[in-house]
């Protein structure tokens, strides 16, 4: 927003400024004689023109007076073969023909044949060199005072390089900057309310972008030149509507500006804009009079609430962009007072431009810096918010990171205890007592070196069996399974006795619990050591199946051996540690024996949950 | 056939003196030497290095992976028995790096070492699944790393096959049956894979120098 400000300020800077006109006054005409005739071409000297002054208001010098007017200017030329010269005239709102020495020069557009005109901009031609003659000439301009309300502006008349600059520094005031205004305006006005709209901004930047809007719209006015005649009539309603809508969104941001927000200002400010464009709309062209006077005068008094709301403002806040504002609203009062009163006529030099957009531009962009400033104010406060919902973000985080790892400290604590918990209690319930029973026999006397070696040796099993199932990194019972019968191959070789092994239907893994397997390992040990030491057998197979839906792991060792008395309490202790374990897994063990031999059967529910 | 040498490092005295006698015993076994440290182990095959030895990894003055390891280096058909309690795998498997080609338990029955021995003098080597599991899981060429030395996996299908299956718990008669070989050719394999793993960790230990710059 502030850079198409600035290229606007640098426009104005570079544009050839008013003041360059004064040495060229000298070509200025002011006295003239005018003469009511309905002639087509140049009337004669002889009739009676009546001396006139230049500018000449229709409205104060011929009341209810309509018709062809002649004006008729004398002046002096130096000869023809010098410079070009040029006639320019500041204003010809209504159009015209000009004549020089009774030679048609050019004619400017008049209202008719279905068009509404009015020149906002001056009009200039140069002379061609032959109708010039050395000392007297003559212009002559006809004009048609239609609507008796307009004037006559001063003729210039002289040489073109000095004339020239003139024409083009009104031109660009007049004319041009209305364009540039309208432009930016209008841009603006899209991309603030777009913006606004889309983004649930304050009313604030919306009243902004209305009044860019209106000020836009408004300023067309001076742009836009001829319309059809049938639209005349929306043309002016929309005029009004421009203006007093410009006049209504900047008095209530000021007014809110000053802190005032009462709903009811802004329904009077909405009553009295529309009240005007309304009466046009619907009194037709017999209300234009009435309209332009009186409600615009209106408009004039709401321009006098922006000052008191500007007032107070700066008064109560003392912020620069208080003084600010309050200088631009005098300075947009200033220039609507001078461009009502200029348009009605009283007081001011009909030839002097309007300079209300002037104004108008300088108020939108004092406004426009403040809102953007305000708007960036708010960006850098939700920025800051941002930072600190971040930290705060950030600071929750390492919050629950510290409690995870705390947790997971716990956690592992608990691991840790429980593992132990089972390692004590798996060398209270094998090595230990093991190794009691053990040291009673031993005090006993009951225990010769060989049965010593003995006991010796099956704690060593218990132990390797242990480390077995319990070290890290095993895949589970089946390498264990394959590290016992691995462990045990040499004995049973030494011993002369074939022992084998048998899969059926068994998976490539078996998810039984590490403690769940130990207990088996321990059994099938104890049966082939069992076998070992009393079956007397030549032969022993061990057949691992899984059975039945829902599965059952199925553990058999049989051998050839001697057999036993299942019931007798020498072997007993053996087979009732045996079955304690199968209890305690929640597995079912059959014994069976006789003379040809000893089948015993383990049977464990997989998935059980004990 | 001359009688097989062997020398027994072993620094409990009791085991020391049972191994002598197992190995004395035999006809076709002699004792070359039977020490108590990694230092007398070295002075022996400083002279000589037997066809065996028999080292208790665990050595008041050292590992006795560095025996074994001396030893391949000046005789590489030079067979390592290495003695440990529990028969566990980290020990087994460093023992087997160093050059070792069976491991045997210290309480294993008498006549078992001598028939350890002559199983190793023959070509064949033991193995427990847990060790030929770890075996397999060392040797598979990592596929997301670059190929080493070696480049890629060093362990031919057949001798993959055989370590899966012993692994798996079969003995070393069923793992012939399955392939349709002896068991005395299984072993055989896996004394083969013993040694590609003890090359196969010097390579990578080479590797790993090279890279590091250690070695030019």
């Amino acid at each position: 927003m502030p850079l198409a400000r600035a290229l606007f300020a640098a426009l104005l800077l570079a544009a050839p400024l008013p003041g360059s006109a004064a040495e060229a006054e000298q070509w200025r005409h002011r006295d003239a004689g005018y003469l009511f005739a309905r002639e087509a071409l140049t009337p004669p000297k002889h009739l009676p023109w009546q001396p006139v002054r230049l500018p000449d208001r229709w409205k104060e010098n011929w009341p209810g007076i309509t018709g062809t007017v002649w004006y008729r200017v004398t002046f002096r030329a130096p000869r023809p073969e010098g410079e070009p010269w040029m006639v320019y005239l500041p204003r010809l709102r209504d159009g015209g023909a000009l004549f020089v020495n009774g030679q048609l020069l050019a004619t400017v557009r008049e209202p008719g044949s279905g068009t509404w005109v009015r020149w906002m901009r001056p009009h200039a031609f140069v002379v061609p060199p032959g109708d010039l003659r050395e000392g007297e000439n003559e212009l002559h301009v006809r004009v048609d005072v239609a609507s008796a309300d307009k004037t006559m502006s001063t003729v210039w008349i002289g040489p073109e390089d000095e004339l020239r600059p003139v024409y083009e520094s009104r031109f660009f005031w007049a004319y041009t900057a209305a364009q540039i205004t309208t432009a930016v305006t209008l841009a603006m006005a899209v991309f603030v309310l777009t913006v606004s709209w889309r983004r649930r901004m304050q009313l604030d930047y919306g009243l902004f972008g209305l009044a860019c809007l209106f000020w836009g719209l408004h300023t067309l006015n001076y742009v836009i030149e001829t319309v059809p005649e049938s639209w005349w009539l929306g043309w002016r309603v929309m005029r009004y509507a421009a203006t007093g809508g410009f006049a209504a969104s900047i008095t209530l941001f000021y007014l809110r500006f000053a802190g005032f927000r009462p709903r009811g200002i802004t329904r009077l400010f909405a009553a009295y804009w529309i009240s005007g464009p309304l009466a046009l709309a619907i009194g037709g062209a017999a209300a234009h009079a009435f309209v332009d006077r009186y409600y615009q005068a209106g408009l004039l008094l709401m321009g006098v609430a922006m000052i008191a709301g500007a007032v107070h403002a700066a008064w109560r806040q003392r912020s620069m962009a208080a003084f600010a504002l309050l200088c631009c609203a005098l300075l947009g009062l200033a220039g609507s007072v001078h461009d009502y009163m200029l348009s009605q006529g009283i007081w001011f030099d009909p030839e002097e431009p309007f300079v209300l957009y002037f104004a108008a531009v300088a108020l939108l962009v004092v406004v426009g810096v403040q809102l953007a400033d305000r708007f960036v104010k708010s960006l850098g406060a939700v920025e800051r918010m941002n930072v600190t919902l971040a930290e705060q973000v950030a600071h929750k985080e390492r919050e629950l990171a510290a409690n995870y790892e705390q947790l997971r400290g716990l956690e592992h604590e608990r691991t840790v205890a429980s593992e132990r918990q089972r390692i004590m209690q798996d060398m209270h319930d094998g090595l230990g007592s093991q190794l009691l029973t053990s040291l009673a026999a031993v005090e006993r006397g009951a225990l010769d070196s060989k049965g010593m070696a003995q006991v010796l040796r099956d704690a060593m099993d218990d132990m390797r069996l242990s480390i077995d199932t319990l070290s890290p990194g095993r895949e589970g019972l089946l390498e264990a399974l394959g590290n016992l019968r691995y462990r045990l191959e040499p004995r049973f070789r030494a011993a002369g006795i074939d022992l084998r092994f048998s899969y059926r239907d068994v998976p490539e893994r078996l998810d039984i619990e590490a403690e769940d397997a130990l207990q088996i390992l321990r059994m099938l040990q104890e049966s082939l050591t069992n076998v070992l030491k009393h079956a007397r057998a030549k032969q022993v197979a061990v057949q691992i199946a899984l059975e039945g839906n829902p599965a059952r792991f199925m553990l058999s060792v049989a051998d050839d051996g001697g057999g036993f008395d299942a019931a007798a309490p020498a072997s007993g202790r053996g087979l009732s540690g045996m079955r304690r374990r199968a209890e305690k897994i929640g597995a079912s063990l059959d014994i069976a024996s006789d003379t040809r031999g000893t089948r015993i059967t383990l049977s464990f529910p997989l998935g059980a949950q004990r | 056939m001359s009688a097989t040498s062997v020398l027994v490092v072993e620094d409990e005295p009791e085991f020391l003196r049972q191994y002598c006698e197992a190995i004395t015993r035999e006809p076709d076994l002699r004792l070359a030497g039977a020490v108590g440290t990694l230092a007398a182990g070295m002075a022996v095959i400083e002279n000589e290095v037997p066809d065996v030895l028999v080292v208790d990894l665990g050595l008041p003055d050292g590992s006795g992976a560095q025996l074994i390891r001396a030893a391949a280096k000046k005789r590489p058909d030079c067979d390592a028995l290495v003695v440990t309690v529990f028969g566990d795998d980290q020990h087994v498997i460093d023992a087997i790096e160093a050059g070792a080609t069976g491991y045997i338990l210290k309480d294993s029955p008498r006549g078992e070492l001598a028939r350890c021995i002559r199983e190793l003098r023959e070509g064949g080597a033991p193995i427990s699944p847990s060790i030929a599991r770890r075996l397999l899981a060392r040797m598979r060429a990592p596929e997301d790393k670059p190929a080493g030395p070696q480049g890629g996996s060093p362990l031919t299908e057949r001798e993959a096959e055989i370590l899966k299956l012993i692994a798996k718990g079969l003995s070393f008669a069923d793992v012939g049956g399955v392939l349709g070989i002896s068991a005395h050719t299984v072993v055989a394999h896996v004394k083969k894979i013993y040694r590609k793993l003890s090359v196969h960790s010097r390579g990578e230990a080479v590797f790993e120098a090279t890279q590091l710059g250690l070695l030019k």
